[in-house]
C-alpha cells in the first residue's frame, strides 16, 4: 500500500471589480464572475471564526437579508440543498435559479445603501504539501483527528469543488484499501449541516472509526 | 533594520500549523522584497512594517525597507492629498475648493487657488523625483506605501509593483484622484485593507489584506502590574476611578472633541477620568494645531488626562494606559484601518467605536465591543460597560479571540506572500 501525503491550501482574496447594489445587478454579474468568486462567497465562511452560530451560511444569503431586507430569499440561499452539486458551474446555475425563482413571484425592490454594495471576490488557491502522511487507514484516522481545519476544508469542500485532483487521489487511495462503502458515506458529507469545519472534523472521525468497527 | 525575527516566536499565541505554512509559502519566494514608505515612525504603516521586516528576514527573505524624504511643504502637500482621498471633516487646505467658488463672485480667489494646486502637485512631484534619483529601487517585489511616493512608478525597471493603499479612496477628491490614479494604474498590483475602501477604476489587480498588530511589540505585548502602575505614576493616573481612553493621534477625523462632550455626560452619573494620549506623525503638520484645539476643549476637568507624546510616548506607555483602562474609545469620523481597535481588543478591552472605515470589521456590535454614531450614543454604551464589569470583560475576551483569528501580524505575513505568489503565477489554483 501506497504512502499518502495529506494536502492542504492557503486563499488569497482577489476583488473582481464586478460589484450590485441590487438583486438585478446580483444575478448579471453572478452570470460572468469567475467560479472561484461562486466557491468564495458560499463557502469562505466555513473557513472563518464564528463566535456565535451562523444565521447564513454564505455571502450571498447574508448580503440578500442584511442589505436588501429579504430575509425570505436569504433563508431559501441559505440552505440551497448542494447534495448533488459537485462542480462550481452547476452551484452557480443553482444559486442563479433560487434568486430567479424568487423574482418570477415576489417585486424585489430593494437597493443597498452606500457601503453596502455586495463585492464580488474572487479567491486564489495556493496549495501545498502538509507533514502529515499515513500508510494506511488507521494512521489517515488519526492524521484526521489532528491536521489543520484547513486541511479538513481543503480535502472535504474546496478540492472537490474547485480542481478535484486531491479529493480524487484521497478517494482512490481508501478505495485502495478495500474500503469502497466508506468512501460512498464520505462522498455524502454536507458541508451545510455542520455548525462549524471542527464539527465536520467529528463526524468525519465518526465515520470512519465506525467502519473500521463494522469492517475490521 | 538588520535584524531578523523568528515566525516561531508567535507559536503560542497562532498555534504550529500557520507558522509551518509560512516557512513553506516562502521556500516558494525567490528574490528580493523591498517596501517603500514616508516614515519610520508614527502611525500604522510604520509599526506594521516594524514588525513585518523582520519575519520577512527571519523567513530568509531578501528584505530592504526604504522612507522617502522631503520638506514640511512635501509632507504638507501629502497630508493635504490625504485628507483629500479619505474624505475630510473640519477645515483644512481644500485644493478642490475652486470648484465651490463662483468665478462671478470671486474670479481672484480661484485663480488663486488654482495657482496654489499646481504648486502643491508640483511640490509632490518634485519630491517624487528627488526620492526616485536617490533610492535605487530594484526589488523583484517592490511594495509602495500609500500616496506620498507612489509617483516612484517612474523608476521602475524590473520586479512586481504592488501599491498598498492603507486609506479609504472609495469616495475621493476627483481632482486629487485622477492626479494619483495616473501613477497608481501604472503598477502590477494594489491591495486594499476591505473592498469599501477600493477604487473600481484602477485598471490593476486589487489583492485584499487587511492590516494587524504585532502581539509580541511593545505596544501589545504581556506587561506585568507594577510596569503597568510605574508608568500611571509618571503620568500622575491614579487608579480609584474607571479609566476610559483613547489613544489616536491629533487629528480631527479622530473626533476627540466629541470623545470629551461623551466623556462629560458619563461623568454627570459615574465618576470616571479620561485619558487622550496621542502623538503628532513628523508628516502631519496640523496635528499642534488640533492638540490645541482639545486642550482648550479640556480646560478645568481635572479628570481628563490630556498626553501629548513629546517626545513621542514610549510603545510601552501606550501598551500600559490600554491594559488600565476600562473601555477604549475610538470615535473616529473617518477611519482608515483604525488598528489602535484591535490593539485595544487583544488586551481584553471592550472597544467603542465610530461605525466608520475598518472599525466594524473589527468591533462586531454587541461581541467584541459597541459601534456607536453620535456623542449620546458613545455615553450610554460606555455607561453600560462601566456598570457591568462582567459585560465588559466578556466583550474584551470575545475581541482578543476575534483579533487572534483575524489581525495579528503573522496573518498579515502569510497573506503578502500569497499576493507575491499570485503575482509570479497568474492561474486561480497555484501548486507548489
Amino acid at each position: 500500500m501506497s504512502d499518502f501525503t495529506f494536502y492542504k491550501a492557503r486563499y488569497q482574496s482577489e476583488l473582481t471589480g464586478k460589484s450590485a447594489r441590487d438583486l438585478h445587478e446580483l444575478i448579471s454579474a453572478m452570470k460572468t464572475v469567475d467560479e472561484s468568486s461562486i466557491f468564495h462567497h458560499v463557502y469562505h465562511a466555513l473557513l472563518d471564526y464564528h463566535f456565535l452560530p451562523m444565521e447564513y451560511p454564505n455571502d450571498f444569503a447574508y448580503w440578500i437579508a442584511d442589505a436588501l431586507h429579504e430575509p425570505a430569499l436569504a433563508e431559501r440561499l441559505a440552505d440551497p440543498d448542494l447534495r448533488e452539486i459537485h462542480d462550481l458551474e452547476a452551484l452557480r446555475a443553482r444559486i442563479l435559479s433560487i434568486i430567479e425563482d424568487y423574482l418570477t413571484t415576489h417585486d424585489v425592490t430593494g437597493v443597498a445603501g452606500v457601503g453596502q454594495e455586495f463585492h464580488f471576490i474572487r479567491c486564489i488557491s495556493v496549495i501545498f504539501p502538509t507533514r502529515y502522511v499515513a500508510s494506511n487507514m488507521g494512521e489517515a484516522l488519526e492524521v484526521l483527528k489532528n491536521i489543520d481545519l484547513d486541511s479538513i476544508f481543503y480535502y472535504f469542500i474546496a478540492s472537490r469543488m474547485l480542481s478535484g485532483e486531491h479529493y480524487k487521489a484521497f478517494s482512490h487511495w481508501i478505495i485502495e484499501n478495500n474500503s469502497h462503502e466508506l468512501m460512498e458515506e464520505l462522498d455524502n458529507l454536507y458541508p451545510y449541516g455542520f455548525a462549524n469545519l471542527n464539527a465536520m472534523r467529528v463526524e468525519i472521525v465518526k465515520i470512519i472509526e465506525r467502519y473500521f468497527w463494522e469492517h475490521l | 533594520m538588520n535584524e531578523k525575527r523568528s515566525v516561531w516566536d508567535y507559536e503560542c499565541i497562532v498555534g504550529r500549523g500557520l507558522l509551518e505554512d509560512l516557512e513553506l509559502l516562502a521556500e516558494n519566494i525567490s528574490g528580493k522584497v523591498q517596501h517603500v514608505n514616508s516614515t519610520y515612525t508614527g502611525g500604522g504603516v510604520a509599526e506594521i512594517l516594524n514588525s513585518l521586516i523582520p519575519l520577512f528576514k527571519g523567513l530568509d527573505i531578501e528584505t530592504e525597507w526604504n522612507i522617502i524624504r522631503g520638506d514640511d511643504e512635501f509632507f504638507s502637500v501629502t497630508k493635504s492629498f490625504h485628507n483629500q482621498l479619505h474624505g475630510r471633516v473640519g477645515n483644512s487646505v481644500d485644493i478642490h475648493a475652486h470648484e465651490k467658488v463662483s468665478v462671478l463672485e470671486d474670479l481672484e480667489r480661484e485663480i488663486e487657488e488654482l495657482s496654489m494646486k499646481k504648486r502643491m502637485l508640483e511640490t509632490y512631484l518634485y519630491w517624487n523625483k528627488v526620492n526616485a534619483e536617490e533610492m535605487t529601487n530594484d526589488g523583484d517585489f517592490v511594495f509602495i506605501h500609500d500616496p506620498q511616493p507612489a509617483a516612484l512608478i517612474h523608476t521602475k525597471e524590473k520586479g512586481n509593483w504592488i501599491w498598498r493603499c492603507h486609506i479609504d479612496v472609495s469616495s475621493p477628491d476627483p481632482l486629487v484622484w485622477n492626479f494619483l490614479r495616473d501613477f497608481v494604474s501604472k503598477y502590477d498590483a494594489s491591495i486594499f485593507s476591505t473592498p469599501l475602501f477600493s477604487r473600481p477604476d484602477l485598471g490593476i489587480r486589487q489583492f485584499l489584506v487587511p492590516p494587524s498588530i504585532d502581539p509580541l511589540s511593545d505596544k501589545n505585548i504581556e506587561l506585568p502590574q507594577s510596569e503597568i502602575d510605574k508608568v500611571l505614576d509618571k503620568y500622575e493616573i491614579t487608579t480609584d476611578k474607571p479609566i476610559i481612553t483613547q489613544v489616536s493621534r491629533f487629528d480631527r477625523l479622530k473626533d476627540l472633541p466629541g470623545v470629551i462632550d461623551a466623556y462629560k455626560l458619563v461623568k454627570k452619573r459615574i465618576d470616571c477620568q479620561l485619558i487622550l494620549a496621542g502623538g503628532v506623525a513628523s508628516d502631519d503638520p496640523e496635528g499642534m494645531e488640533v492638540y490645541r484645539e482639545v486642550q482648550k476643549k479640556a480646560e478645568g476637568e481635572a479628570d481628563i488626562h490630556l498626553l501629548l507624546g513629546s517626545p513621542p510616548f514610549t510603545d510601552i506607555e501606550i501598551n500600559a494606559f490600554q491594559r488600565a483602562s476600562n473601555v477604549i474609545m475610538q470615535k473616529s469620523l473617518k477611519e482608515g484601518f483604525g488598528l489602535v481597535v484591535s490593539e485595544g481588543l487583544w488586551k481584553g478591552k471592550p472597544v467603542i467605536g465610530g461605525a466608520t472605515g475598518g472599525i466594524p470589521l473589527q468591533v462586531i456590535n454587541g461581541v467584541t465591543g459597541y459601534l456607536v454614531h453620535s456623542v449620546e450614543g458613545a455615553a450610554y454604551k460606555i455607561a453600560n460597560l462601566l456598570k457591568d464589569p462582567e459585560l465588559a470583560q466578556k466583550l474584551g475576551e470575545n475581541g482578543r479571540e476575534h483579533v487572534r483569528h483575524n489581525f495579528l501580524i503573522t496573518r498579515h505575513l502569510k497573506d503578502y506572500l500569497l499576493v507575491m505568489l499570485s503575482l509570479e503565477n497568474p492561474s486561480r489554483i497555484i501548486r507548489l
